[in-house]
């Protein structure tokens, strides 16, 4: 088996490159991986490589970035946000992925173009539209007030929270898909099985059809996680100058104060730590084991 | 064998009524008003062809599926409106079932962690469920390190480890190749038999049925045809369905011939008769009526021409270690199969006009 083929790799392709000869998967691979050359590692590393070439060969970049508090406080808010975004959207996701893999026929297909359709919008539209929720004469504060719950609107606009909330709510099919496919594929005659034995369908939940989704929920989580930790276009436009992140600050070495060289490091330093995720997440979970060796 | 396994010699099977049970999907009658009694300890196969809702009635019986009509009762208790959690009913499945997140133990253990029992306990009965399939030292596998004939025996273990008193089986064995499928075959009715476990079996394999079960109950569209011993449905089948489902059959056409007090029957196409002894359903035949005459292969014998008996030309000769199978087309143009010994095969060729007898009384016609 090609040692390739990460157990995220072969869940999301939902084949391994057993089913081809070396060879043949080589050929396979070229043009891809070509364009990937050409096209993205090249200048990545190109990009990468000024934070400890430019002006000349050293570590100050880094240096920096470590000596100055606003550089950590952004990297610790950047870490928060994805960690919290990442649970939020878990939480929501799995009921709506459970109830999913219940449905069948029509109403299965009803819930999967909901939970689908929102991906065929920009994120830009769909971050604007928290602003006609969250702005200070927006749906929430206006009820509130009309409803007497409040007298001066929150600022809802422009904090973390609202950052939060926009980006769960567009995150959510991310989580909802993988851990959708990973309760399907549960043979049914399992949750019999363990009804049969004795469970009540607290403890098939429990003890069969949790644990079995959990390849499901790691991917989902990892995927989040990661996609969050390099959130650009929310966070700025809905969180503010007071909830920037890395993403933003990257762009805005680059752009605004043309320092490459630390936007460089910046962008070393978020690649370095979404890697070393992965490589923990496959390694801790050990998701081929949670299917069994079978 | 290991000493722990002393403790889980004995399962207390309890009888099994299914009442006038009647399950439809839609327009389809699944289970169409289905009797079974099935004694304490015994061993009951459910045989049909697919569709004809031995699966239904299984499921009916474990909770997974609410009669329409009819009720389950397992040891004189009425568990019609159970939940299949409390039922106290063991099942195995056909692709096994088994939990593949946890290992061999863990998978035995389930039962009885559903049951409360833990520790040295538990430890103890999934031991003895290990002996019991002859799997000792597998409790640290993982599912997925096990073979196909391996993973039946822990889903058996699992089944029979909480020692309930009936055990549901829908075709355990569909999954594995011929050798392995024989070898368990044994072993189940091995463990059937020691045990004393109820068990109702569902199978579409006739060979399958006729070596394991001490009563078959042979189905087709939703209701059972037959119920009675294998030796019962092979010799004596109640009706055309069962007579050309249980093995092997000639249905030779012909008609219902008074003579006298007896009856005969005339072969289609010919004026040949043959005697008939010891039938069932003799009270609603009719001089001159339209019958089908069942008879086993290994009951025809061919032998030289007689007069007013039945005859045909032999078309083909095939030889099958001891035996040969000879084909004979008879008058009516349909064939006849017989199955002799190759020493009385000697002296037929293909070509021959051969004469066919069998005894008179071993025989089954059912008017048509
Ligand atoms: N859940 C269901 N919904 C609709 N029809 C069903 C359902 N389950 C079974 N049936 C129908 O009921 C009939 C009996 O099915 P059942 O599964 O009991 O047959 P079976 O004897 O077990 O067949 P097989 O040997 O193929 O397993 C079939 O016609 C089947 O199509
Ligand atoms: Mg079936």
């Amino acid at each position: 088996m090609s040692g390739a083929a990460s157990p995220i790799g072969r869940y999301w392709f939902g084949v391994s490159t057993q089913r081809y000869s070396r060879a043949m998967t080589l050929v396979l691979l070229t043009p891809l991986l070509v364009l990937l050359v050409v096209a993205f590692f090249w200048p990545i590393l190109r990009f990468l490589s000024l934070s400890v070439l430019e002006p000349e060969p050293t570590l100050d970049n880094f240096r920096q970035l470590w000596a100055r508090e606003f550089y950590t406080t952004i990297a610790i808010r950047t870490f928060r946000t994805a960690l919290i975004v990442t649970a939020g959207t878990l939480l929501l996701a799995y009921p709506v992925a459970y109830l999913m893999s219940t449905l069948r026929g029509a109403w299965a297909g009803f819930v999967a173009a909901i939970v689908v359709l929102p991906l065929w919008i920009s994120i830009l539209v769909r971050t604007y539209v928290w602003t006609v929720f969250l702005g200070r004469n927006g749906i929430i504060n206006s009820s509130a007030i009309n409803l007497g719950l409040i007298d001066q609107p929150m600022t809802l606009l422009n904090t973390e929270f609202a950052v939060w909330l926009a980006m769960i709510q567009i995150q959510l099919p991310m989580m909802i898909l993988p851990i959708y496919s990973s309760l399907r594929a549960i043979p049914p005659d399992l949750g019999m099985a363990a009804q049969s034995l004795g469970g009540s369908a607290r403890d098939v939940f429990r003890h069969v059809t949790l644990p079995l989704s959990l390849p499901g929920v790691a991917a989902g989580c990892v995927l989040v996680f990661i996609i969050s930790l390099g959130y650009f276009i929310t966070p700025m436009l809905i969180g503010g100058p007071r909830s920037m992140m890395i993403a933003t600050l990257i762009t805005q070495q680059a752009t605004k104060f043309l320092d490459w060289p630390l936007a460089s490091a910046l962008a070393c330093v978020l690649m370095g730590v979404t890697l070393a995720m992965v490589i923990v997440f496959n390694r801790v979970l050990r998701l081929d084991r949670v299917m069994g060796a079978g | 064998m290991n000493p722990k396994a002393r403790e889980l010699v004995s399962i207390h099977g309890k009888p099994v009524a299914v009442r006038g049970l009647t399950k439809a999907y839609g327009a389809v009658k699944a289970v169409d008003d289905v009797t079974l009694e099935v004694n304490a300890g015994e061993f009951v196969a459910l045989l049909g062809p697919s569709g004809s809702g031995k699966t239904t009635i299984l499921m009916t019986i474990a909770g997974f599926e609410t009669p329409d009509i009819g009720t389950i009762e397992v040891g004189g208790r009425d568990i019609t409106a159970l939940p299949a959690g409390k039922r106290e009913i063991g099942m195995v499945f056909q692709r096994y079932a088994l939990f593949p997140h946890m290992t061999v133990a863990e998978n035995i253990a389930f039962p009885l962690k559903m049951r409360k029992i833990g520790g040295r306990d538990a430890a103890a009965q999934v031991e003895a469920a290990l002996a019991m399939v002859r799997l000792e030292g597998y409790g640290g596998r993982r599912i997925g390190q096990l073979s196909g004939g391996q993973q039946q025996r822990v889903a058996l273990a699992r089944a029979m480890v909480y020692q309930p008193p009936l055990l549901l089986m829908d075709e355990p064995l569909g999954a594995l190749d011929k050798n392995l499928r024989e070898e368990m075959q044994l072993e189940i009715k091995r463990l059937q038999k020691k045990l004393g476990a109820t068990v109702v079996y569902v199978t579409h394999d006739q060979g399958e049925a006729l070596t394991m079960a001490n009563r078959i109950a042979v189905m087709s569209d939703g209701r059972i045809q037959q119920f009675a011993t294998p030796m019962e449905i092979y010799d004596r089948p109640a009706n055309l369905f069962v007579a050309g489902f249980v093995g092997e059959t000639n249905l030779i056409d012909g008609e219902l011939a008074r003579d006298g007090a007896a009856w005969r029957f005339r072969l289609a196409g010919s004026a040949d008769t043959v005697a008939l002894e010891g039938q069932d359903a003799v009270d609603g035949w009719r001089d001159g009526m339209r019958a089908k005459l069942m008879v086993r292969p290994e009951l025809v014998r061919v032998g030289p021409i007689r007069d007013g008996a039945p005859s045909g030309l032999v078309e083909e000769l095939i030889y099958s270690g001891g035996t040969v199978v000879c084909m004979v087309r008879l008058p009516s143009g349909a064939m006849a199969t017989a199955r002799i010994a190759a020493a009385d095969a000697a002296g037929v060729t293909v070509g021959d006009t051969v004469g066919l007898e069998w005894p008179a009384d071993r025989v089954r016609v059912f008017a048509a």
